[in-house]
């Protein structure tokens, strides 16, 4: 148990982000700063990912004599299409964003409430 | 011999088609052409699902394998019943749907982000199907993204404001279980060493269960209930479907929540296998309490709204509430009937929202007190309401008898002949929501001026109604293929 | 002779009016012709019983088909909304022409649909077709309830729906998941399907079919009957006297014979609970109907009262029994629907719906209410009418149960449709006019002839009752072995 801090520490940084993450996601009024929120908590798994493929003293995986251990590239190479998608979402939310201000003049979700709702009138 | 070159590369080709056809809307930028892709690129791929079951009934299955890489390694593509079962089936709605788009604009842009438009429709369509034929793990959650990417686009593109809102709250929402699911899929390679769900599966059998394992069930589990909008991760559904352009809303009620479902059968049935979800772990009472809340609560919330589409989208949370309890039951009956309900249920909701956008379309209003004796003027799309409403409750002679009745005998068989209860009382309640728009459409006095709302329904707009309509009346009567196909996807799921 | 000709040629019929809704007088006389037509199909049926085979339509899944076959309960059913559905045709077009009308061509057509499901329910060979009639029934009838659009009659359509649709959807459909899933079949089979259930199960079905048949009018379950009368006087004369609420007792008889059997019946303890509620509901039933002034609702809990028996005489599951309901079905039938006939000409032609106000009425209307009088006798069972048999026969079988209590319910309640019935007549002949006399008022005479013909069958079946005993002798003999 004593090690349980230091030799995990990937996993509890892991966790940290991840915790801190969702608590933004569910906790901030602000959409830009859910937004921020959801990047944290997703490189909270990409960090996951990362280190599982890591080895002590493992080397770059080049395939040559006394290149042995080396880390598993795969985990390396799912992270960088899950950033991939991570910057894909994080686009489109912002564009959501901006056009939510175009719209209400305001990206704070309480503001938006509290204007009145407007029945769509009857077209002819 | 080169059409038979084709005809090996069917699997990939049921992805790679809209995939390629999304950026040449974008890249051609003329609304006409990106039009008429969509509809054939639509009825390319249900003729490639038509291949595919073709070359796997009854009970084979095809391993495709990308750029001939072998399996562990590679990327591998399976189809098998079960595939083909939700291909077929969501490639029938997003024909239906793909004829319904171009009917008239209900959307508020240009002629350039029309060609957007479509070319996202495509994108979601790529992606729902990849989710589906794909066998790697890591790979449904980026077909996953791809199409809920996409999916956000579309829904954003309504008239009113609040599809914006909408849009952002399923993104926020869509993205939170994206990554539980990823999370998941980490987990799971952390502990088997591999992605290809065939591998995983084995490899977990061996190694039997874990802590990491218990993990990564759990994330798995609650993220996919996010995307299938089962009852307390619902929240995102009733608006998505209520603000999105209206033939967005008849795309997704019929195919994204059904993609979700089926991955769920996949991982909890195959990857995990029954014995260790459903067995070991209590997953099945916990989404039983989930399922029986929802068939129960949704109606009843469902009959207090004033939004007619809004007001729609609650029986799709009502009925997943079903096609889980099928799940659930853990039995090769129970999962043909889930499948079963998937189907019945995809072409119902197509039909109806359908029926509900022509409607909207001519009177320009959603709220349901403003509906007062519309069926009298717009005899065709009210009829089709009051006949999808009629096999939503579940009235013997429509697809959603066929399928609850399937549910019932299958929870009867399994031993929890109490579920019957839930069932039958889900059914009652949504008698009321639907009563409550029949009596409106029929009965109450006019309130807007119903002559200056008729215009002529354009063919684009009854054709796909007409053809929904029909094959869901088929299948009421005559549930004797879809039984078949379901009971072989299921013992395709069963025998692995 | 396919059975499916009697089940779809009134929906044909019903395509055939609302393609003829321009002419008005070419209409009329195709439902007219339909009805004829149909009785004419169900005549051959009759005759040469259907050939005697099961003919299925059409199979939904595997074990659950659309079928249909003859069996004497059935052709009992279908023969007499078969008879009258011409003659309330008549009536129906003559009434709906008296008060203007705009939305005829729908009440036909719907009327058609809801015939057609009548016989649907009459000619099923298994509980799943008779289930989707009996919805269909349900749902076609809504319309004609809430036909005027004012708000009492859309709140009214709303607990007519909704009862029927509670007790079936969740009570019947559960029974009939059970008898799916542990009896031998769902088709209609002498002697039951219900071999091998545990008695608990058994009397669960029992108390599942008695109340999930809503359309019996058992109470607690009965509120519906009372509310569906703002319906115009045609419907409430052959739907809710006749074609709706017979097909809920048919379906309990038919349920009581194929489902369960007589044996089975027999060893249910719970049954004799059951048999109270429905006697119970014959006097209940019977006690609000006399402090009803408006004369559809004195009627309507008539009927309530009357349909009990035809519960009772189910639950009883005796060959005596079984003849008395099966006859009542028909007697009653015949009787009430005049009552309604009566009571629809009486609103058109003198503009009265009170008991109270009808005080010398019968000299303007001696056909009127010379029929009435002969009809209320059949209720009340009193020769020489029809209604004397099957009452005569359900008190047999009460006897055979050493029932001498039911016996006395029997009594009491016919004693009780004197009193509340043939009043009504005596007092329209008898007592002077409170607001002088009014002269002739039988002015349609497509109104007065079906009260007559549907008044003189009663009347006439006193002497017929033997045809139909004769009808349903080999069933009787069925059951006994």
């Amino acid at each position: 148990m004593a090690d349980a801090v230091p030799g995990l520490f990937n996993y509890w940084v892991a966790v940290a982000l991840f915790t801190a993450g969702l608590l933004i996601v569910l906790d901030s009024r602000n959409m830009v700063k859910k937004l921020v929120g959801l990047n944290v908590f997703q490189s909270a798994v990409f960090l996951l990912f990362i280190t599982l493929g890591k080895i002590e003293g493992g080397r770059a995986p080049i395939l040559a004599e006394g290149v042995e251990p080396y880390s598993n590239p795969l985990p390396h190479v799912l992270i960088l299409t899950a950033i991939v998608v991570g910057v894909a979402t994080t686009a489109v939310g912002l564009a959501l964003v901006s056009r939510i201000r175009d719209a209400y003049g305001t990206v704070h979700e309480d503001e938006i409430h509290d204007k009145p709702h407007i029945e769509p009138e009857i077209m002819p | 011999m080169r059409d038979i070159a084709v005809l090996d590369h069917l699997p990939i080709l049921q992805v790679a088609v809209p995939l390629l056809a999304a950026p040449l809307c974008v890249l051609i930028g003329h609304r006409g052409f990106s039009r008429g892709i969509t509809v054939l690129v639509a009825a390319g791929m249900f003729l490639i699902s038509l291949l595919l079951a073709g070359q796997v009934y009854p009970d084979g299955s095809l391993h495709y394998l990308l750029g001939g890489w072998p399996a562990p390694w590679g990327i591998e593509y399976r189809v098998d019943m079960l595939t083909v079962a939700i291909l077929l089936t969501i490639n029938l709605v997003n024909l239906i749907a793909s004829m319904f788009s171009i009917s008239r604009s209900d959307r508020k842009f240009n002629r350039r982000g029309s060609t957007a438009f479509y070319a996202s429709w495509l994108l979601c369509v790529a992606g729902l199907n990849g989710m589906v034929v794909t066998n790697d793990a890591f790979n449904v959650f980026v077909f996953l993204e791809i199409s809920s990417l996409s999916t956000y686009v579309l829904i954003s593109c309504g008239r009113d404001p609040k599809s914006l809102l909408a849009a952002y709250r399923y993104l926020i929402m869509g993205a939170v279980g994206a990554t539980f699911i990823l999370l998941s899929i980490g987990l799971l390679y952390m502990q088997a060493g591999t992605l290809n769900i065939t591998d995983l599966s084995v490899r977990i059998a061996d190694q039997g269960a874990s802590r990491t394992m218990i993990m990564a069930l759990v994330f798995f589990v609650v993220g996919i209930a996010i995307k299938c909008g089962i009852m307390p991760f619902h929240d995102w559904l009733p608006n998505a479907y209520c603000y999105a352009p209206n033939t967005v809303t008849a795309l997704l009620s019929g195919t994204a929540t059904k993609v979700a479902i089926y991955v769920l059968l996949r991982f909890m049935h195959d990857l995990f296998s029954v014995g260790y979800s459903l067995g070991e772990m209590p997953i099945d009472l916990i989404l039983l309490a989930c399922a029986i809340a929802g068939m129960l609560i949704a109606p009843l919330i469902a009959l207090r709204e004033s939004s007619l589409k809004r007001m729609f989208a609650w029986p799709s949370v009502a009925q997943i509430s079903y096609v889980i309890v099928g799940v659930c039951l853990g039995t090769e009956q129970g999962v043909a009937a889930a499948l079963l309900h998937v189907f019945n249920h995809s072409v119902v909701k197509v039909m109806v929202f359908i029926a509900v956008g022509i409607l909207i379309a001519r009177t320009g209003t959603d709220r349901i007190k403003h509906l007062g004796s519309v069926a009298h003027t717009h005899r065709l799309a009210s009829y089709v309401i009051l006949f999808g409403g009629l096999g939503l409750i579940g009235i013997p002679g429509t697809v959603g008898f066929v399928s609850k009745w399937v549910l019932i005998n299958a929870a009867v068989e399994q031993g929890s002949w109490w579920l019957s209860i839930p069932i039958l009382l889900g059914s009652l309640t949504s008698v009321s929501y639907i009563w409550r728009i029949v009596e409106i459409l029929w009965a109450k006095p006019a309130d807007l001026d119903l002559d200056r709302t008729r215009s002529p329904i354009t063919v684009a707009e009854w054709l796909p109604l007409v053809a929904i309509a029909l094959v869901t009346l088929w299948f009421g009567l005559n549930a004797s293929l879809s039984m078949e196909l379901a009971a072989l996807a299921a013992s395709s799921l069963a025998g692995g | 002779m396919s059975l499916f000709v009697p089940v779809f040629l009134p929906m044909l019929g019903a395509l055939a009016l609302v393609a003829l809704r321009r002419h008005r007088p070419l209409r009329d006389a195709a439902l007219v012709a339909v009805g004829v037509l149909n009785l004419l199909v169900l005549t051959i049926i009759l005759l040469d019983r259907g050939g005697g085979e099961v003919q299925v339509l059409a199979e939904i899944i595997p074990g659950l088909s659309l079928a249909f076959h003859v069996e004497p309960l059935g052709l009992v059913f279908a023969m007499t909304s078969g008879v009258l559905w011409p003659l309330t045709s008549i009536y129906a077009i003559s009434y709906l022409r008296a008060g203007n009308d705009p939305h005829q061509t729908r009440f036909h057509a719907l009327f058609c649909v809801a015939i057609g499901s009548a016989m649907g329910i009459a000619l099923a060979e298994n509980l799943f077709t008779l289930f989707l009639f009996y919805e269909t029934l349900t749902f076609s009838t809504w319309p004609l309830v809430t036909h005027s659009r004012t708000r009492e009659a859309v709140l009214a359509g709303r607990i007519y729906l909704g009862v029927l649709l509670l007790t079936s959807l969740m009570f019947l459909l559960f029974a009939i998941v059970l008898v799916g899933n542990f009896g031998e079949s769902l088709s209609f089979t002498p002697g039951g399907v219900l071999g091998d259930v545990s008695p608990g199960l058994s009397a669960l079905l029992l108390v599942l079919f008695t109340f999930g048949i809503g359309k019996t009018a058992i109470m607690p379950f009965h509120r519906w009957l009372p509310n569906a009368m703002v319906a115009p006087a045609p419907v409430s004369a052959l739907l809710h006297a006749v074609a709706v609420v017979k097909a809920g007792v048919f379906t309990i008889l038919k349920v009581c014979v194929y489902i369960f059997g007589f044996d089975l019946m027999n060893d249910i303890g719970l049954r004799d609970a059951l048999i109270w509620i429905a006697a119970l509901t014959i006097l209940l039933a019977s006690a609000i109907a006399m402090r009803q002034d408006d004369i559809k609702a004195r009627l309507a809990y008539s009927t309530v009262s009357q349909l009990s028996y035809i519960v009772l005489g189910a639950l009883m599951a005796n060959s005596y029994a079984l003849v008395g309901s099966a006859m009542h079905i028909t007697m009653h039938a015949f009787g009430k629907i005049t009552l309604f006939f009566c009571a629809g000409a009486i609103m058109v032609f003198s503009g009265r719906k009170y008991v109270s106000e009808m005080d010398g009425l019968g000299r303007s209307m001696p056909w009127t209410f010379g029929a009435f009088l002969v009809a209320s006798l059949s209720i009340a069972g009193l020769p020489p009418s029809g209604g004397l048999w099957s009452k005569w026969y359900l008190a047999l079988g009460a006897l055979e149960l050493d029932q001498v209590a039911l016996l006395a319910v029997l009594m009491i309640s016919s004693l009780l449709n004197v009193y509340y019935l043939v009043s009504i007549p005596v007092r329209a002949f008898f007592l002077p006019a409170r607001a002088g006399e009014a002269g002739p008022l039988e002015n349609r005479p497509a109104m007065v002839i079906p009260l007559v013909v549907t008044a003189a069958v009663s009347f006439l079946l006193f002497f017929a009752a033997g045809e139909l005993q004769h009808l349903l002798a080999g069933l009787t003999r069925e059951v006994a072995s």
